[in-house]
């Protein structure tokens, strides 16, 4: 099996979860239309871009451009961790912000209180 | 029961360290206040000070609520809106704990956003910013500026802690910041929820104690830092 569809197969379920993700977010109106559409940019950009490394690279290689080899199957696992860790990253930051928000609603809530 | 407060206006003080010139601050506003008609209350937010800030306001009969740790001004604001919005104000202010605010430009202003029906009324120190220092008035116009550019609002003076809000402000407005960037991002909000937003000329009193306890220009660069971090949050994240 060719490693290009290598690196589709394993990342692009990730692209989908996201797109899956912002879309549900967008219908719950969690997030607004501007942003809806920047992660649709980003989640299909990606996708194009995944599809797009074989012929680009064989472009490039057969313009003289580049002399690097072709992708090894370390460089597919290699790509997929980075995504996968990108996406942790990004869970992890918009949970801490909601947690943010909700501490110091209760912060507000119990200064009030105490305070009366 | 909740107690509802309409028709009275909350003056809401964020305070850090203020011991020394609290007790001015909230004595000044009553003197001025009573020889007015406006109905009032003075909320001061102790937002977690290591000195007697919330027992020397407690003795001037103002209501102190105490922030158990120090949350940063823009939090210290938002519980002062959110006491204001869960006792029904039908108006609220914010103003500087460090006196450096004067009570008449308060009224002032109270009048100007009932009359007009602004919904967010901006005191504008740099309109007479005959005493405040050329680096302040550069980074207060280099923060509007950035503001403006970041934000879309344009307010001369967008770091000005003498605000003043409609009952639809009270009810609407929310940030996220804690630090002095909320300035900046409140307007933004405000915007967002379609709110009037106006400003007018005040006069700041500079005190020695006011210039100490100000910002500096480096913080202004914290500040322009925060405000781009939450501006690319809103469309990335």
């Amino acid at each position: 099996m060719s490693r290009y569809l290598l690196l589709i197969l394993f990342n692009t379920p990730f692209a989908l979860l996201g797109l899956l993700g912002s879309l549900t977010q967008f219908k719950m109106k969690r997030i607004s239309l501007v942003k809806f559409l920047f992660h649709l940019f980003f989640w299909f950009f990606i996708i194009f871009s995944l599809i797009m490394a074989e012929p680009v690279y064989k472009s490039l290689y057969s313009s003289g451009l580049t002399q690097t080899e072709s992708l090894s199957l370390f460089d597919v696992i290699q790509i997929t961790a980075i995504i996968i860790l990108l996406y942790g990253i990004n869970r992890a930051r918009i949970k801490l912000a909601s947690l943010e928000n909700k501490v110091n609603e209760i912060h507000q809530i119990i200064s009030i209180k105490t305070s009366k | 029961m909740v107690i509802k407060n309409t028709n009275k206006i909350c003056i809401i003080i964020p305070a850090y360290n203020e011991a020394k010139v609290i007790k001015d601050v909230i004595l000044s506003l009553k003197k001025v206040f009573r020889r007015s008609s406006i109905k009032y209350t003075i909320v001061v937010i102790n937002d977690g000070s290591t000195d007697n800030t919330s027992s020397v306001a407690k003795s001037t009969g103002a209501i102190v609520i105490n922030h158990l740790l120090n949350m940063g001004p823009g939090r210290a604001t938002a519980t002062g809106l959110y006491y204001a919005k869960k006792y029904g104000y039908s108006t609220a202010a914010t103003i500087d704990g460090d006196g450096q605010h004067s009570p008449r430009d308060l009224i002032k202003g109270i009048k100007i956003l009932q009359k007009e029906k602004i919904d967010l009324l901006i005191g504008n120190r740099l309109k007479k910013a005959n005493d405040m220092s050329l680096n302040k008035r550069f980074g207060n116009l280099i923060l509007s500026y950035f503001t403006y550019l970041v934000f879309g609002v344009k307010i001369t003076d967008s770091q000005s802690g003498l605000r003043i809000y409609s009952k639809k402000a009270i009810d609407n407005l929310k940030w996220h910041s804690s630090g002095y960037e909320f300035c900046s991002e409140m307007l933004w909000r405000a915007k967002q929820e379609n709110l009037m937003i106006s400003d007018y000329p005040i006069k700041a009193i500079y005190t020695s104690y006011s210039k100490q306890k100000g910002q500096n220009n480096w913080n202004a660069i914290n500040i322009i830092k925060s405000i781009i971090k939450h501006r690319l949050v809103e469309i990335f994240g």
